[in-house]
């Protein structure tokens, strides 16, 4: 493999990192950080979670969606 | 019994004796019938995502209970009876209750303090594909992939 230097670093799942089990659908700041700004729920390719928690972030985004937490899709967009 | 916690949204155009009112029958319903509130947090007016029944505005609350499973019913009948819960949601609560705040505002510290050391790592994805208009699906074909192209003759008469 070519040598990417420190730009393809493996990535690690951040709440594996931090130890979180539970993801709150109500914890809008956190939620807002793994979505795009148009309101998609950010692949694991580039957030680099694991399949558990991406799994239960997903869950979390759809919840907070229901609850007007979050948008379900970004009208304004520059 | 389990852990439960269920969420809703008040019209906040009441007055406070009413949104009072609307809880304490929700934290009624649960300990009247062998449940019991573990956490009650009323998080108050907050703007809206997007407009439910035209208000931009919500009083939200979020009740984690104890109970046995013969009263989930009788919350959801409650809601559905009354107008003013805009939303409501309930679910089966797997976070440990004494501990999911503080976890909360570690985590939350934690990935600024990361983001702040690796930019290149941070949450924020400005960038999506300049093909991406927000609609649903649809767009691309014609590779490879794409069947009935030369097998079925034309699409539709239209075409021609």
């Amino acid at each position: 493999m070519a040598d990417f230097g420190d730009k393809r670093r493996r990535k690690v799942c951040r709440f594996c990192e931090n130890k979180i089990e539970y993801v709150d659908f109500k914890d809008e700041r956190l939620l807002r950080r793994f979505t795009t700004d148009r309101g998609k729920i950010v692949p694991r390719r580039i957030n680099g979670n694991c399949a558990l928690h991406q799994r239960t972030l997903t869950e979390a985004i759809k919840r907070g969606r229901h609850m007007a937490f979050l948008a379900f899709a970004s009208e304004s967009f520059r | 019994m389990r852990l439960y916690e269920t969420t809703f949204i008040l019209n906040p155009q009441t007055d406070d004796t009413t949104i009072d009112r609307q809880i304490k029958a929700i934290i009624g319903i649960i300990t009247g019938n062998g449940g019991k509130v573990v956490i009650e947090d009323r998080i108050g007016s907050r703007r809206l995502s997007f407009q439910i029944n035209k208000l931009s505005q919500g009083y939200y609350t979020s009740l984690v209970f104890q109970a046995p499973t013969s009263v989930l019913p009788l919350i959801e009948r409650h809601y559905k009876l009354d107008d003013s819960y805009m939303r409501h949601l309930t679910i089966l609560f797997t976070g440990d209750p004494e501990k999911v705040k503080e976890q909360q505002i570690a985590f939350a510290s934690a990935l600024e303090a990361q983001e702040r050391a690796e930019p290149h790592r941070s949450g924020q994805f400005h960038r999506e594909s300049s093909h991406d208009r927000g609609g649903y699906g649809g767009g691309g074909g014609r590779g490879r992939y794409d069947r009935d192209d030369d097998r079925r003759g034309p699409r539709n008469r239209d075409d021609r």
